[in-house]
């Protein structure tokens, strides 16, 4: 019996020696000492039939065995978790972590949150508003009436019409402009508003034409606003904006729901207005259309003649975060294509 | 519109350099959006004089051509038929480059080349080849006069700067459109005066060649003047005149209507010459077309005519649409000999209609359709008279006839003016700008100004019809001035708080939970194709669609979200994306615009073990997804199964398999709708993929109570959980249900977490397996396990009774 005891120690430790692992060892543990089918497990169940004389000598080289082995299997585990420790310290594997999915907004949503967060500091309310609108808000309120040359300027996307009852032409908004007369007729200034949103042209689609665009337009009106404030505001926004000191021009320029009108330029950035092929040779890039709100807006709101001034200003944010991220076609933000959204 | 800087200096002979100008007048009167060079395309290209033409020894074609180019002789080999020696003729020098063209795709540039063993320095040019013309017969062979050695583009008369001008801002200012217009403008700004020759004009007093002139409706043409002239011989315009018209782009037909052209682009009046022998009885009635009326126009297109149309006729027939274009029937031709030249002022809007409807832009309604001045018809006249006298040797052989409206006449006579302060000015610009220098400003640009003691008279000029009210003339003052001038200055106010509206708040904050979600945003077209329209009495449809695939207003996202979604299947495995926008529908006659979320989920299918784990099934999936959506924005939901007949009337849930659809449920309203794709949808069929969509109208969900955040304590007291597994019907089964009914058992019971739930095929009845957790927690104590096994008792037997489910048994 003692043989046998031996020969299974003996077996056991050459196994240990042999052992990768802790799930190695763990087997082999059970192999020999585990609680059930172990088989040092199963002598030690089974002195209880040896006779009385041989019980205690075998019974106790039989444990002394199990502690032997027991030892030597932590000897090695220990020694081995020794060793995979500084194995670690000096191994040299550079692995990749694991990627967790994050979503992207789309880029003129970047540009239209930028721009709501600036306006917002300079005290703006941010609105929205209809992007179906009447003739009345797009065009006749705009001081703009039916048979006006200036309505080229904004080709139109018309509703059909057959069943309705109000006379009122139903149209897809052509500018922001919209939300002035919305807004003006049913607050009394002091106003400061900003209004963000999409607006249609009926207008082919090619690399640099759109017919769906997102525009950002801004009105103050006050007593007392000057064209000196105008130029003050433009020109704190477009700082901002550009997060350095921009150089801006005014162009005078028409449209029917402004006077005077100005067309604003700021000096390149890419070239600082030396003139390079960004802003085509002439040292400056158009930004945005502005001027002194016209009396007859301000009529069709309802104000009181001569009572109050402001001004107005609409931007393009489409050619905005083309110049920012050099987006080289404009059809590329409706396209839902993620190899170009995920990108920003 | 094209401005040539000569032409300007004729009558402005101190005018600075071209691109000085072109700075000058982008800042204080339009854009100016390039100035150039004209005939820069000839550089190299010079008048030759052929001196010897020999024939090619190796060639019967070819020729060689010895010429003088001023500088020296050269050797040039040519295959034309028409030279001689002694001809001046175009040669393009080494390193020319003639333009594309007729059979030529690329410009060219002209090399020293070795043609059949004979050397060739350069090239001799046909007309087509330097893009002056069609003619290809044989080398242009210019004036006998022409200077040898002189470079082309100066014979031409090219040596001028183009300036093009941006005519968007000049809407308002129909006076503009015109030489003489801007050098008024440029007059006023660099402090010039005009030169202008008034010559008096010799108009005979006999009417030798009467007309009878009608006009039918005087508010749609307000002026007529017109004029016969005999004596007329038709031939090709002199030289200057053909450059000058060259250079703006207008081809030269013959000396009439080249003069016409050029008082049009001299002074802004568009003018038409007829053949006087070729209207009938030598009427002409200015009148509304007759309803199918067709007009071969000069274009030699034919246009059918409508009432609206109005029309120039003779007593039989139109013969031309007025202040559009002439008619084919009584243009000016080689035997013309009597012309009537009309010089007249239609209605702006009537003649934007016509012109939109027949898709006709020319010259002419370009500047009628801004509200011409009246008083530009009888400078335009005059001039044209002078032009027809000095150039042809024709007569005027009528009395100069001139009708003008009733209206028409007040304005000829009217003076307009308007009350201007000065003070209220400076107020205004916010600018200190004296008021002499204001008053020069105005006056420069041609208004008399009164002076009274606060306030001035300011006496409008005829040509100036934009000018109307004080904000005019302070758009005048701000751009003469400067607005580079003016300090910028502070808006002054008081100082408020603002909060943003809510749903400009929360739509930032949906979209920032969503990406952190793993989805991507996306933007679609608003509009749709008729194959997505199921209930057409509720789209909005496009008048003008740009296409047929853009006639309707989205009623609902997710149509324009899953092409989005199959255009990306071909680059990644798996997606999300959403977006926000607007959807459009009608009801009765009242329109409805609404803000929509639409989402979509991609899916690889998975293969099937035997243990079919429902909870993993992507519409449960994607249920948890929203859940955590919901929760992040301060909402809890719940779902609800969704019927066909729900999924017709709301959210257009044609785009959903009706099998597999649930309602979106936030405190007892539907805001929204999830579901499989539709697949039995041919066009929408993807292979081995599954999406789930779905869509919120966050209009209504805007409208919701947003739980605000509240801090509640952390319990002091150790939980016990414990997880439970149940046999049920699976034909039976809601897990909102079920939560909720245990949740009520016990105040003790903190949670119910869903754990899995296994459609076994193990289970031959059908039934399935379903396991939970409870967390059990007391405020007071720590729990002891008879006190769990209490409740956990109950649980078993309310799911026991309630819902026939049984305890599994290991």
């Amino acid at each position: 019996m003692i043989e046998k005891i031996r020969q299974l120690k003996d077996k056991a430790i050459q196994e240990i020696k042999q052992s990768k692992g802790p799930i190695e060892m763990e087997k082999i543990w059970r192999k020999y000492l585990g609680r059930q089918g172990g088989e040092l497990t199963r002598i030690l169940r089974g002195l209880k039939d040896l006779s009385i004389n041989e019980r205690p000598k075998i019974g106790s080289f039989a444990n002394q065995t199990k502690k032997e082995i027991e030892d030597f299997l932590n000897e090695k585990k220990q020694n081995q978790g020794n060793f995979s420790e500084k194995n670690k310290e000096n191994s040299n594997y550079l692995l990749p972590g694991k990627k967790i999915d994050y979503g992207h907004l789309h880029p003129l949503t970047q540009i239209r949150y930028e721009i709501a967060d600036i306006f917002s500091s300079l005290g703006f309310e941010i609105l929205e508003g209809p992007e179906v609108e009447t003739d009345y808000y797009n065009f006749e309120a705009l001081n703009i009436p039916a048979g006006h040359p200036a309505r080229d300027m904004w080709d139109t996307f018309y509703l059909k019409s057959e069943e309705r009852k109000n006379k009122n032409k139903w149209l897809l908004r052509t500018h922001t402009s919209t939300m002035q007369v919305r807004v003006m007729e049913k607050n009394k200034p002091p106003l400061k508003i900003c209004v963000i949103g999409r607006c249609f042209r009926h207008e082919a689609t090619d690399a640099s034409h759109e017919h769906t665009l997102h525009q950002v337009e801004g009105f103050i009106v006050d007593k007392e606003i000057t064209v000196a404030n105008l130029i003050y505001v433009l020109k704190n926004f477009l700082n901002a904006l550009f997060n350095r000191e921009v150089k801006i021009r005014l162009r005078p320029s028409y449209f029917p729901f402004t006077e005077p009108s100005f067309e604003v330029d700021f000096a390149c950035l890419n070239c600082q207005g030396k003139g390079c092929p960004v802003c085509k040779h002439t040292g400056w890039v158009e930004i945005l259309g502005s001027g002194m709100i016209h009396p007859k807006v301000f009529q069709y709101a309802g104000y009181p003649k001569g009572k109050y001034t402001g001004f107005a200003f609409g931007m393009g944010l489409d050619r905005l975060a083309m110049m920012k991220y050099q987006i080289d076609d404009i059809r590329l933000f409706h396209s839902g294509d993620l190899r170009f959204i995920n990108q920003f | 519109m094209k401005l040539s800087y000569n032409w300007l200096k004729e009558f402005l002979p101190k005018l600075k350099n071209p691109f000085e100008l072109g700075r000058i007048l982008s800042i204080k009167v339009a854009e100016v959006e390039k100035v150039f060079e004209a005939g820069k395309e000839f550089d190299k290209i010079v008048v030759a004089k052929i001196l010897e033409v020999k024939y090619h020894p190796q060639a019967d074609k070819l020729k060689i051509v010895l010429v003088d180019t001023g500088k020296e002789k050269l050797e040039i080999v040519c295959g034309a038929s028409n030279i001689k020696p002694g001809q001046k003729v175009p040669l393009a020098l080494e390193g020319a480059y003639l333009p594309a063209g007729v059979g030529r795709l690329n410009g060219m540039e002209i090399k020293t080349a070795v043609i059949r063993g004979v050397e060739s320095k350069g090239m001799l040019c046909a007309e087509d080849e330097l893009g002056l013309g069609p003619d290809h017969q044989g080398i242009l062979i210019l004036d006998s006069k022409a200077k040898v050695g002189q470079p082309l583009s100066e014979y031409l008369g090219l040596n001028d700067f183009i300036l093009e001008i941006e005519k968007k801002s000049l809407t308002h200012r129909p006076d503009l459109f015109n030489h003489l217009g801007f050098c008024r403008e440029m007059a006023a700004i660099l402090n010039l005066k005009i030169k202008e020759n008034k010559q008096k004009l010799k108009i005979s007093k006999s009417n030798k060649s009467p007309l009878q002139i009608k006009i039918l409706d005087q508010k749609l043409c307000p002026r007529y003047m017109a004029v016969v002239m005999e004596g007329i011989k038709v031939e090709p315009s002199p030289d200057w005149l053909q450059h000058r018209l060259r250079n703006l782009g207008v081809s030269s037909i013959n000396n009439i209507v080249d003069i016409t052209n050029y008082v049009l682009m001299e002074h802004g009046q568009p003018l038409h010459a007829f053949d006087a022998d070729l209207i009938k009885d030598n009427k002409i009635i200015v009148r509304q077309a007759k309803e199918g009326e067709k007009i071969i126009a000069l274009d030699d297109k034919e246009y059918e005519l409508s009432e609206e149309d109005l029309v120039i006729a003779d007593s039989q027939k139109p013969i031309a649409l007025a202040g559009i274009i002439g008619g084919r029937n009584s243009a000016i031709n080689q035997n013309t000999q009597r012309i009537v030249i009309e010089s007249a002022n239609f209605n702006n809007v009537r003649v934007r209609r016509t012109s939109w409807r027949l898709g006709l832009r020319t010259e002419a309604v370009i500047r009628f359709e801004k509200e011409l001045p009246l008083i530009f018809s009888e400078n335009g006249l005059n001039r044209a008279i002078e032009l027809i006298q000095k150039l042809t040797k024709g007569k005027v052989v009528s009395k100069l006839y001139d009708l003008k409206s009733p209206g028409a006449q007040v304005i000829l006579k009217q003076k307009k003016e308007i009350v201007f302060s000065p003070e209220k000015a400076r107020k205004f610009i916010g600018e200190e700008i004296e008021d002499e220098t204001m008053k020069n400003f105005l006056q420069n640009l041609g208004m008399e100004v009164k002076r009274g003691k606060n306030q001035w008279l300011v006496r409008v000029p005829f040509y100036r019809q934009d000018l109307n009210i004080f904000e005019d003339l302070i758009e005048e003052i701000v751009r003469i001035y400067g607005s580079d001038k003016i300090i910028p200055q502070p808006v002054f106010g008081e100082l408020r708080s603002l909060r943003q509206k809510q749903e400009f708040v929360l739509e930032k904050e949906i979209k920032n939970v969503l990406i952190g979600l793993g989805f991507s945003e996306v933007y679609s077209y608003i509009f749709y194709n008729t194959s997505c329209v199921i209930d057409q009495e509720r789209h909005l449809s496009i008048e003008n669609p740009l296409n047929k695939d853009q006639k309707f207003l989205r009623t609902t996202l997710l149509p324009m979200l899953l092409e989005k979604a199959e255009k990306n299947i071909n680059y990644y495995s798996q997606f999300k994306i959403f977006e926000v926008g607007h959807v459009f529908y009608k009801e009765k006659e009242n329109y409805f615009e609404k803000k929509n979320l639409a989402g979509i989920i991609t899916y690889l299918e998975k293969e099937k073990d035997e243990f079919n784990h429902l909870e993993e099934e992507p519409i449960f999936q994607t249920m948890g997804l929203l859940e955590t959506f919901f929760n992040n924005i301060g909402l809890e939901v719940k779902y609800e199964k969704a019927d066909s007949q729900f999924l017709k009337n709301s959210f257009n849930g044609y785009w959903l398999a009706a099998k597999d659809s649930y309602k979106i449920r936030i405190q007892n309203k539907t805001v929204g709708v999830l579901g499989e794709n539709k697949v039995q949808e041919k066009e929408h069929k993807l292979e081995n993929d599954l999406m789930v969509l779905f869509e919120v109208d966050l209009t209504e969900l805007m409208k919701l109570n947003f739980s605000e955040k509240k801090f509640k304590p952390i319990p002091q007291y150790p939980a016990v959980k414990r997880n439970l597994s149940f046999i049920l019907n699976k034909n039976n089964f809601n897990w909102f249900e079920i939560s909720t009914e245990i949740f009520k058992i016990d105040p003790l019971i903190k949670n119910v977490d869903f754990s899995e739930f296994v459609d076994a095929k193990c289970f031959k009845d059908g039934s399935c397996n379903l396991c939970f957790s409870i967390t059990y927690q007391s405020w007071k104590k720590t729990l002891k396990a008879e006190e769990v096994n209490i409740v956990e008792k109950k649980i078993i037997d309310l799911m026991k009774e309630k819902f026939n489910a049984h305890l599994r048994n290991f």
